[in-house]
């Protein structure tokens, strides 16, 4: 019982910052319309902005991290979105464009980090230490604030969608772009901003998780199959399905590694995806027909 | 107020719209009238900055707004309403409403917008908080149209306002559609049917084949005035 | 005011078939006096490197053809491409390793387990849209490197891989990885017969057509009967057939077999080939291997830099040469046939 709540517990953690990167995938693909194929490396991106921040160069502590990674993020999103993105947007085949073009700048990000960080794995040092007792199960005080963290963004995020005029107007866009236009939205912005919001949701993610899962050139393919099948379980385009799905799968995950072993999160989040497309491709709240 | 002059439009390679022309005055209520696949919608769009015009020109309140996109000209106070509604579906009809007044243009008034697209329609004042994939077809008419006023717009276009609704609910429509040209907004009304329109607007275009043609209310070639 | 004909660019249309026809007879010709000329030039130049060089082309121009035609002319968003490969040069290895299948009969058995390979991949696919597709794939290729290293006690080989093993026996002769020369005509034959089938025979025949008008319209293709399914396996089942035989050649040539052919180099070096070379023309993918495969050596001087450069190259080319290299050829020539 014991073991079963602790395993719980960190599926729980593990699935909240799961959901931030999940929500941001899940906010571009239906805002924008695209797999952003480097979203793992950005994620990559974001823990290196930690350890240097940090542990590396800066020894500042993790949340002065965060705050600078943000806009840093933003830009890098936005200036993404309009150097490279955008342009397959006018062409006709710009769906296996886009693949392309974001797998190519994947590898690209990936070996720029490997060139300037070296390929060893970076240990960034969690801003608090030590443990906390929670239903009779002593886990890291950290991942439980990790768990809070990240509950918050995405209720940042969720207060954005609903709550403001530009949340509503991209909202807009991912359900109908005439509309959108019609309306006066510049769908450009939108795509831009979209895409911005989601680096920085990942990078953001990148950072949380870089305590536990160390900070690598290539460790950003995991937490990208993760967020994706994450986003297709939850329904493409729906956030709200996203946030569902994420800790379901976070859940799953953290019980099949325990017995498994973590060698093979991978093609067990493989097998996870394969049923999910075999019996329900919409997902739980998928907006879009298959 | 709105003038076209000779503009062309292609989807691709094919070439919709031929040399399209015309003109429509402050305060007019003018209708386009023209079968199935014949450049009706492509006009709207075009004029109303949803699709690029090759070759050709159109003024707006003495502007040049060829190369305008649709979010320029609703700043200037021109809105498309579409055929097909293009309501957002997952959000509320309130918040539908309120995005017709999302520029800036709109949004310090959209309060009291939004109270008089209510009065106008108290239908969507009770159905304000439901999700518009839920509404009729009726329903979603009035959302369109009321979602375009909301920007307080100069000129409107619409594009077959009719089109599946009941011809009860058509009728209501297009009477309210009068009533607001009465009090000043400048309308441009596209249709199938001739019959439809006939009694409400001051004047007519055909569209056949992408060539707009001025035609007189009552002479008009008669398959056209025939189809009901 | 544009008449329909300038407007569309056509030619009356027999003139259009009839310079097609000799368009195609052209393309038939050249292809084998370049056969021909790089046989003369592997037989003349003395040197190993340069026949290795030439081998590794041989080897990469059948897989990216193999990705042209499901990704370029069926335009199914595959990309376990790789994982093909990966299959064939595990099981041709394996069967030689340790059934003792001699490396020939071996090679054929991978390419047999690739197509497998292929039919099982496609099944879950069959009823996807696009870009689940490219998803899928793409996730049984970054899964496969884990089966493979946790797979040691079934005789994967772990991450150390498999070593040594056996050369291919050719009528006496033994094709090991200092017979360059062997080697060479060897790839160059099997290759090029294959690349001829895919190019000529395949994609020109009711197949490649079917295969066109499913990728560009989609709807109108499925309501003149084309049955999508049935193609899409078909696609997946040949490209992965022709890819799993290039991979069992690499693990006889090199002798060694590592998960390292599923990561990122290799699979960057495809796109590559299909980015700059061009998708869905032909001679794109095939003309991509060349230059990729040659550029890479050149790039050993910047080791370091290599796969950032590749990676950027890629980004490059889908901006600048959306169509890759082949297109330029389309921009100088004088009349547009529609084929």
């Amino acid at each position: 019982m014991q073991q079963f709540m602790e395993i719980l517990l960190g599926g729980l953690s593990q699935g909240a910052v799961y959901c931030v990167i999940a929500v941001g995938l899940s906010l571009v693909y239906g805002a924008a319309r695209i797999l952003n194929f480097a979203h793992g490396s950005l994620y990559t991106i974001g823990g290196y902005i930690a350890w240097t921040m940090t542990s590396g160069y800066l020894g500042l502590p993790i949340w002065a991290a965060m705050l600078v990674a943000i806009p840093i993020l933003f830009v890098l999103g936005v200036g993404l979105e309009r150097m490279i993105i955008r342009p397959m947007r006018a062409r006709e085949n710009w769906k296996i464009n886009t693949i392309m073009v974001t797998l190519g700048l994947a590898f690209a990000l990936d070996n720029l980090s490997q060139i300037v960080f070296g390929p060893s794995a970076k240990t960034v040092a969690p801003f608090v230490d030590g443990t906390i007792e929670l239903f009779g199960v002593t886990i890291s005080l950290y991942k439980f604030w990790m768990f809070w963290i990240a509950l918050a963004l995405v209720a940042v995020l969720e207060f954005f969608l609903s709550a403001t005029r530009f949340g509503h107007a991209v909202r807009a866009v991912s359900q109908d772009i005439q509309g959108a236009n019609q309306v006066g939205i510049e769908v450009n912005h939108v795509f831009a901003f979209t895409f911005g919001l989601s680096v920085v949701l990942t990078g953001l993610a990148g950072i949380l998780l870089a305590p536990v899962f160390l900070v690598s050139p290539l460790g950003g393919w995991a937490p990208f199959l993760k967020a994706f099948v994450i986003v297709v379980f939850g329904g493409l385009g729906s956030t709200r399905g996203a946030f569902v799905a994420a800790f379901v799968l976070g859940l799953m995950e953290s019980f099949i590694v325990f017995y498994l072993g973590a060698p093979w999160t991978m093609p067990i989040w493989l097998l996870m995806l394969l049923c999910v497309l075999m019996v329900r491709p919409k997902g739980l709240f998928g907006v879009w027909e298959n | 107020m709105l003038e076209v002059k000779n503009i062309n439009a292609f989807y691709g390679d094919f070439h919709v719209l031929h040399d399209a022309s015309l003109t429509v005055s402050k305060g007019e209520l003018v209708g386009v009238v023209g079968a199935n696949g014949h450049g009706k919608s492509t006009l709207l769009k075009t004029i109303c900055g949803l699709m690029p015009a090759r070759y050709g020109a159109i003024s707006y309140q003495g502007q040049d707004v060829t190369r305008l996109k649709a979010p320029g000209l609703v700043g200037r106070g021109l809105v498309y309403v579409a055929e097909d509604r293009r309501l957002f579906p997952d959000m509320t009809v309130k918040e539908n409403l309120n995005l017709g007044a999302f520029q800036a243009r709109g949004w310090k008034h959209r309060a009291r917008n939004l109270e008089r697209v209510y009065h106008l329609y108290p239908r969507l004042k009770e159905r304000q908080s439901q999700l518009c994939r839920t509404l009729s077809g009726g329903e979603a008419q009035m959302v369109a149209l009321g979602r375009g006023l909301m920007s307080e717009p100069d000129f409107l276009a619409i594009d077959e306002p009719s089109l599946g609704l009941a011809p009860n609910l058509t009728a209501t429509m297009l009477k309210t559609v009068k009533e607001l040209n009465d009090d000043g907004l400048t309308i441009l009304l596209v249709e199938q049917s001739l019959s439809l329109i006939t009694e409400f607007v001051d004047r007519i275009y055909t569209i056949e084949e992408g060539v707009v043609r001025v035609a007189s209310k009552d002479a008009v070639p008669e398959p056209l005035a025939q189809e009901r | 005011m544009f008449t329909d004909e300038e407007a569309h660019g056509l030619l009356p249309a027999a003139e259009a078939r009839a310079k097609n026809r000799n368009w195609l007879r052209w393309q038939d010709m050249t292809f084998w006096l370049v056969i021909v000329a790089l046989a003369i030039i592997g037989l003349v130049v003395n040197d190993s490197y340069v026949r290795h060089i030439l081998i590794l082309v041989l080897i990469w121009a059948l897989v990216a053809a193999s990705w042209d035609l499901v990704l370029g002319y069926a335009g199914i968003f595959n990309y376990a491409q790789l994982v093909f490969f990966a299959v064939g040069a595990y099981a041709s290895a394996m069967f030689s390793l340790y059934a003792g299948v001699p490396a020939l009969a071996a090679l054929g058995l991978g390419t047999i387990v690739g197509a497998a390979s292929g039919l099982l991949i496609a099944i879950p696919c069959l009823r996807l849209r696009g870009e689940y597709v490219a998803l899928f794939t793409f996730a049984v290729h970054l899964a496969l490197p884990s089966v493979i290293q946790q797979g040691r006690s079934i005789g994967l080989g772990g991450s150390a891989g498999l070593l040594g093993i056996p050369p291919i026996n050719l009528f006496g002769n033994v094709l090991g990885p200092m017979n360059k020369l062997g080697w060479f005509f060897f790839a160059l034959t099997v290759v090029s017969v294959c690349v001829y089938i895919i190019y000529f025979k395949l994609l020109r025949s009711k197949l490649g057509h079917a295969f066109v008008a499913l990728r560009d319209a989609d709807d109108f293709a499925q309501s003149l009967g084309v049955n999508e399914r049935r193609y899409r396996l078909i696609a997946f089942v040949i490209s992965a057939a022709f890819t799993a035989l290039a991979g069992g050649m690499y693990a006889h040539y090199t002798s060694v077999l590592t998960p390292k052919i599923l990561g990122t180099e290799f699979f960057l070096m495809v796109m590559v080939m299909l980015a700059i070379g061009g998708m869905g023309k032909y001679p794109g993918a095939v003309l991509g291997a060349f230059i990729v495969v040659t550029g890479n050596e050149l790039l050993r001087a910047f080791d370091d830099y290599r796969l950032l450069i590749l990676g950027i190259t890629v980004v490059l080319a889908v901006l600048f040469l959306p169509n890759g290299v082949v297109s330029l050829r389309d921009r100088f020539s004088r009349t547009k046939v529609k084929a």
